[in-house]
């Protein structure tokens, strides 16, 4: 069961296309993170899913309605935090809260209070006054008393400093253990969003580049280094899925985009028959990278 | 509803303080206001009209404030929940635009409308007018002020931040100066009093209200951006450009001829017979008069004014000939109010209108040829005596907080200051009368200057005669007369005539 879907998904901006025919899904109760460099078009993907943009063409449904029509029943189950949204500047923390209250059915007075003693905000606090950091928590704090079905968080880290990130990050985590909440955080800070999402999707120039569960992206990533016991290595014809295949003297490296480990050593030993082949995990960041490159070369070669 | 009302309260919350300020500051200068008077022993006529000119201005500049501060207060109304852009934070909670809408309105009109109004009825009340005063003066605040704010909505709506706001409404206030100049002659005729019946041009004039209206509407559901509207502005304008080059008749928009003000004329009831004849008569120079009259007599304690008039002549040969349309000396108000005061069945009514023609006649010997065609836009009005003053310095007449005070007899005239809560539109004749002796003299009025705010007005008047200052003997037992006179309705008078007929020279 998907809670949100989006078929062919486009957007323009004038001559420029943001998002192009983007096709997604994004499983109930996952924390699916939406990977890419700034301007690979995330905020636009939930700009368009929160029905804040309109598509160019294609559609996108959100909690099964199309995300054109979201309306007050939708939003009562949806929690949005971006760094861009403008909150009421002049309202303290606990007037922001009272306002938001009203419309929310399912409000949770202890949830609130729990949330609010866990994020240490200054209840009576203008959140003009609040910094960066804060801001964002007030934010999250307005946006989970309610228990949302989605959670969704457009670059929740940027500017925020290691501490107040990580107090951001255990928040968000320890609010998806409380429920079957399905969480959507974008980010071009690939390491903080490692430690949150089970899902991974990436984008690169409006294009998906990839979208799976983040244990099996990892799991067929593998950075291979081949140590030969004699030189002159064949490096002709490797496989497609090895990617940024370089050589050091006797040291081959590649990375392995399709690993599996029967698969890789057999391919390994047909080149190099008589090498020790070592095989390490790669964090998400290091299989960012090798993508983004990836993507840079196509670009270039184009 | 219950959270329309939260966000009402909400708003309410965030711009109490500066609408509190406005309406303090604006409250402040009305009362301000209500505290001016002449001095009495003040004789200098100078010093006075530079001091109830200096007052104008500040009066000016605070209702000129007042008017900038709803439209301001009215967008960041607007603004505080932007419609247009992604970035609002109301745009991801359940709160939908027709509730949001519902709100604003609610919220903007209360108290950018409502609020002042009331507050304006308590301190007029307070002043000790009469409920019809209130009633007048509270009426053309509440529509003021409910113009200003509908447009402040409607253009906020469209914008993203305050800048493009601002910049929208310096368009659209150099508009509303501009467009006087811009528009076609014909049109201007509407913008006179307001009391009078709305008639095509006005319903034209108007119609810039609920199209705003439809856009603040549509805003709150589509959440389109200034420049979707523009687009949509630009393509009608082109349209009905298209459509007035190439299927009207242009010279019905933007005739050759020019028009002008008349000041008010007694001529006959509309209902009474068509009047007989229209001649012409040429005067010096390029001058003509046009005059007609009818035998109707004027129903008592009516009075019909001419507010606007438009027409062209031609030639026999079909020839254009442009005009222009002044008013005749010699029917002045004046006269009129003292042909209105006079007994029923007196003086034959008379309009006569002055014709400039843009090349001098009288050389050319084919001016008999000449026909006119045109239309005199007339007001009925009725008339009343709003009090009178005896001839003594510093000599008051009040009712309520109404006052008409004789502040000084000086060599220039007689000095009154007036003071009244606005509703609109007036005609106000003066009329020195002396029972004992019988007689009544119209006197000439010169404005020194006034102020008006909230719908509080202050004016001083300089009366005099056309003959020799007042004397002694005049004034002994005399008293003056206010006579106002306030529109009931409007209509129009078509004059045709095949060819013009020479009367003698001089008056009709």
């Amino acid at each position: 069961m998907n809670i949100i879907e989006t078929q062919d998904l486009t957007r323009r901006f004038g001559k420029t296309e943001a998002l192009h025919g983007l096709t997604l899904a994004v499983p109930t109760g996952s924390v699916f993170a939406l990977l890419g460099p700034n301007g690979a078009g995330k905020t636009t993907t939930l700009k368009l899913l929160m029905n804040l943009l309109s598509p160019t063409a294609g559609s996108a449904t959100v909690l099964g309605v199309d995300s054109r029509r979201l309306g007050e029943r939708e939003f009562a189950q949806i929690g949005y935090v971006s760094e861009g949204q403008q909150l009421p500047q002049w309202m303290t923390v606990r007037q922001l809260l009272d306002y938001c209250r009203p419309f929310y059915p399912t409000w949770d007075r202890g949830l609130e209070a729990t949330l609010l003693q866990q994020f240490q905000l200054p209840e009576s606090r203008k959140l003009s006054e609040l910094s960066r950091g804060m801001l964002m928590k007030a934010a999250l704090l307005s946006s989970l008393p309610y228990r949302p079905k989605l959670l969704v968080l457009d670059e929740p880290f940027s500017g925020l400093d290691p501490l107040v990130r990580d107090e951001f990050i255990r928040g968000v985590l320890e609010v998806s253990a409380l429920g079957e909440w399905t969480v959507v955080v974008s980010s071009h800070d690939i390491e903080e969003v490692e430690r949150l999402a089970d899902h991974i999707a990436m984008l690169e120039d409006g294009r998906l580049a990839l979208s799976e569960r983040t244990e099996a992206l990892q799991a067929r990533f593998r950075r291979i280094e081949v140590t030969q016991d004699e030189g002159g290595a064949v490096l002709a014809n490797v496989p497609p899925a090895w990617r940024e295949v370089e050589q050091a003297g006797r040291l081959v490296r590649f990375v392995d985009t399709a690993y599996e480990a029967a698969a890789t050593e057999r391919l390994c030993r047909e080149r190099f028959p008589s090498a020790a082949v070592v095989a390490q995990p790669m964090s998400l960041r290091e299989i960012f990278i090798v993508l983004a490159r990836q993507a840079r070369a196509k670009r270039t070669a184009a | 509803m219950t959270l329309v009302w939260h966000i009402v309260r909400k708003d309410f919350r965030r711009m109490a303080v500066p609408v509190v300020g406005w309406l303090g500051a604006v409250l402040a200068a009305t009362l301000w206001l209500r505290t001016r008077r002449v001095e009495p022993g003040v004789a200098d006529l100078g010093v006075l009209t530079n001091w109830i000119r200096s007052v104008g201005v500040l009066a000016n500049f605070v209702a000129w404030i007042a008017s900038a501060g709803a439209v301001m207060l009215g967008g960041q109304w607007i603004l505080e929940d932007r419609v247009t852009g992604s970035d609002s934070f109301w745009l991801t909670r359940p709160i939908s635009g027709r509730r949001l809408l519902a709100a604003k309105v609610i919220g903007a009109f209360s108290a950018l409308v409502i609020v002042p109004s009331l507050l304006l009825l308590v301190v007029l009340a307070a002043c000790g007018f009469s409920a019809g005063e209130l009633f007048g003066a509270v009426r053309t605040h509440l529509c003021l002020l409910s113009a200003l704010v509908l447009v402040a909505l409607a253009l906020a709506s469209l914008a993203e931040n305050l800048g493009e706001f601002l910049f929208a409404a310096l368009i659209a206030g150099g508009l509303v100066f501009a467009g006087p100049h811009a528009l076609p002659p014909a049109w201007l005729a509407v913008m006179g009093p307001s009391e009078v019946v709305l008639g095509r041009e006005a319903v034209i004039l108007l119609l810039p209200f609920p199209v705003l209206a439809a856009v603040l509407v549509d805003q709150f559901f589509t959440r389109r951006s200034w420049r979707w509207w523009t687009v949509l502005t630009l393509l009608a304008a082109a349209v009905c450009g298209v459509r007035l080059v190439w299927r009207w008749d242009l010279s019905g928009v933007a005739p050759d001829v020019v028009q002008a003000w008349l000041p008010e004329a007694k001529v006959a009831d509309p209902a009474a017979k068509p009047w007989p004849e229209v001649r012409f008569s040429p005067l010096a120079g390029d001058v003509t008069r046009i005059w007609g009259e009818t035998g109707a007599r004027l129903p008592d304690g009516t009075w019909l004014a001419p507010w606007s008039s438009e027409g062209g002549a031609r030639e026999a040969d079909g020839r254009k000939i442009d005009v222009r349309l002044n008013w005749a000396p010699g029917c002045g108000e004046e006269a009129a109010v003292q042909e209105a005061l006079a007994p029923a069945g007196g003086a034959v009514a008379r309009w006569p209108l002055l014709v400039t023609w843009r090349e001098p006649l009288e050389p050319r010997p084919e001016w008999r040829t000449v026909a006119f065609s045109g239309a005199m836009r007339l007001m009925r009005l009725r008339g009343a005596v709003l009090g009178e003053v005896p001839l003594r310095d510093n000599a008051v007449v009040a009712r309520g907080a109404r006052s008409l005070r004789l502040v000084a007899m000086l060599r220039e005239g007689l000095l009154i200051e007036e003071r009244e809560a606005l509703a609109g539109p007036t005609h106000d004749y003066y009329v020195l009368v002396n029972r004992a002796r019988g007689t009544a003299q119209p006197l000439q009025m010169r404005e020194l200057g006034g102020a008006s705010l909230s719908g509080l007005g202050y004016r001083l008047r300089l009366l005099s005669t056309d003959a020799a200052p007042v004397t002694a003997v005049e004034r002994d037992g005399a008293v003056v007369v206010k006579v106002r006179f306030t529109p009931e309705g409007r209509f129009t008078r078509w004059i045709t005539t095949t060819a013009a007929a020479s009367t003698p020279e001089g008056k009709p």
